[in-house]
């Protein structure tokens, strides 16, 4: 910085010294500090604007003027509570936030899937299953494969399926929600599907552990039931009766 | 906003506020009006402000905006006659200053153009910061300091043309010359 920048600066600077700590006059003050002449000329500018200003703030103001102002106080309608601005804003805030969680709250319903829709995905995909993602008849090594994968993996099993040996497992997206596929292979019935995800998004879960059947024109007969957090369908191609054996 | 609130605000600023809105106006009739309509604005949308550091900007923020407003929409302020700089001037010095009175000073600054006029006297206020100056005018900062400089240096020559006018006529006789120097490089905007 030079001098002529330097008073460029300090020209700005307020005569009350309320810039004091302003990092905008730091430089120029340091320099005006080492500078006597930059310094003498800075004094000889605040000594001018100091009397300029002292004559200014002198300049007389009508006597009556402040008590005009104070009138204005009875004078003056103020606006009525509900009127002023900052109720008004919260108030068409609150409608507005009102308005916004009713619209979400439906259209969230409206939107969540029914269970009916995941039993049909069931079966759609039962029908179409042409490979596993892991083979293997180790159930630890499944629930393994399906925690690496983010799948559901710590579910119990039911009753008629515990102890028998998997087939492999498999991992799907339905929805935005991970679906875990476990077969599992039955002595004379071949091999049953089971289906497990996060029952939070459906709009019409079964409501407990008692299973709700259905048969489908593919010939596979499904199972729902919730339990905790989860929604379980075992899907096989099976009659409903083979199937209520295996829970 | 509660009654003592008010009455401070009254109390600590319409002096300063009126002075302003007189540099802005040019006449008293019209400078209590520019002030009695702002503080008119503070009771009817002073709950607006949510920090009462802010009130002083405010206030000077919304007389401006009246008195521009009023400006655009109604011609209502007579057209200040303005006088251009001289080239040779003497040099305006503090003992200048002391010479002279608050009316003469406001008189002279009546003849800058508002652009100069308005930070400047709100400068020798010394109610706002050139940063406040900024905010109140809508003004980028660099403007300011520019607007400053120049206004300074426009004042100051023209009361010292006024004070050497005056010495010519109380003692008949031609002042020594002064040079008057100027820094020809200097950028204004």
């Amino acid at each position: 910085m030079n001098r002529d920048e330097a008073k460029y600066l300090l020209r700005a600077y307020h005569l009350g010294g309320r810039d004091a700590e302003d990092p905008q006059f730091q430089e120029a003050l340091q320099l005006a500090k080492h500078d006597p002449e930059l310094e003498a000329w800075f004094a000889n500018e605040q000594a001018i604007d100091a009397r300029l200003s002292s004559k200014l703030l002198s300049m007389p103001v009508p006597s009556a003027l402040k008590g005009q102002l104070l009138a204005a106080r009875k004078t003056v309608p103020r606006p009525a509570w509900w009127q002023r601005r900052a109720w008004l804003s919260a108030a068409a805030c609150f409608v507005s936030v009102l308005t916004l969680a009713a619209w979400l709250m439906y259209s969230y319903s409206a939107r969540q899937p029914r269970f009916g829709e995941f039993r049909s995905y069931v079966v759609d995909t039962t029908a179409q299953l042409d490979h596993l993602d892991l083979v293997s008849t180790n159930l630890v090594e499944v629930r393994q494969w399906l925690a690496d994968h983010h799948a559901p993996n710590d579910f119990p099993l039911p009753p008629g399926i515990k102890g028998r040996p998997s087939v492999g497992c498999r991992e799907f997206n339905w929805k935005g929600q991970r679906v875990s596929l476990v077969c599992f292979k039955i002595d004379n019935l071949g091999t049953v599907h089971l289906f497990v995800m996060d029952r939070s998004i459906l709009r019409n879960a079964p409501p407990g552990a008692e299973p709700e059947f259905a048969a489908s024109n593919k010939g596979i007969a499904t199972a729902g039931w919730s339990s905790d957090q989860r929604v379980y369908v075992l899907a096989g191609k099976v009659d409903e009766r083979e199937l209520r054996r295996l829970l | 906003m509660d009654e003592l609130d008010y009455e401070q605000i009254v109390a600590l600023h319409h002096a300063n506020l009126y002075r302003f809105a007189f540099s802005l106006a040019g006449n008293a009739d019209d400078a209590g009006e520019l002030t009695q309509e702002t503080y008119v604005r503070l009771l009817t949308k002073g709950s607006q402000i949510r920090d009462h550091a802010r009130v002083k900007t405010w206030l000077f923020t919304t007389l401006y905006r009246v008195f521009t407003g009023w400006k655009r929409h109604a011609n209502r302020f007579p057209h200040l006659e303005l006088v251009s700089v001289e080239d040779e001037l003497p040099v305006f010095s503090p003992e200048m200053a002391d010479e002279v009175d608050g009316e003469a000073v406001m008189d002279t600054a009546l003849e800058l153009e508002e652009h100069f006029r308005a930070p400047l006297v709100l400068y020798y206020l010394q109610s706002l910061t050139y940063r406040e100056i900024a905010e109140v005018l809508d003004i980028p900062i660099g403007t300011v300091m520019s607007r400053l400089s120049r206004g300074k240096d426009i004042l100051r020559q023209r009361m010292a043309s006024q004070q050497s006018a005056q010495s010519r006529r109380s003692t008949g006789c031609n002042p020594q010359q002064e040079t008057f120097t100027r820094n020809a490089e200097q950028s204004y905007e």
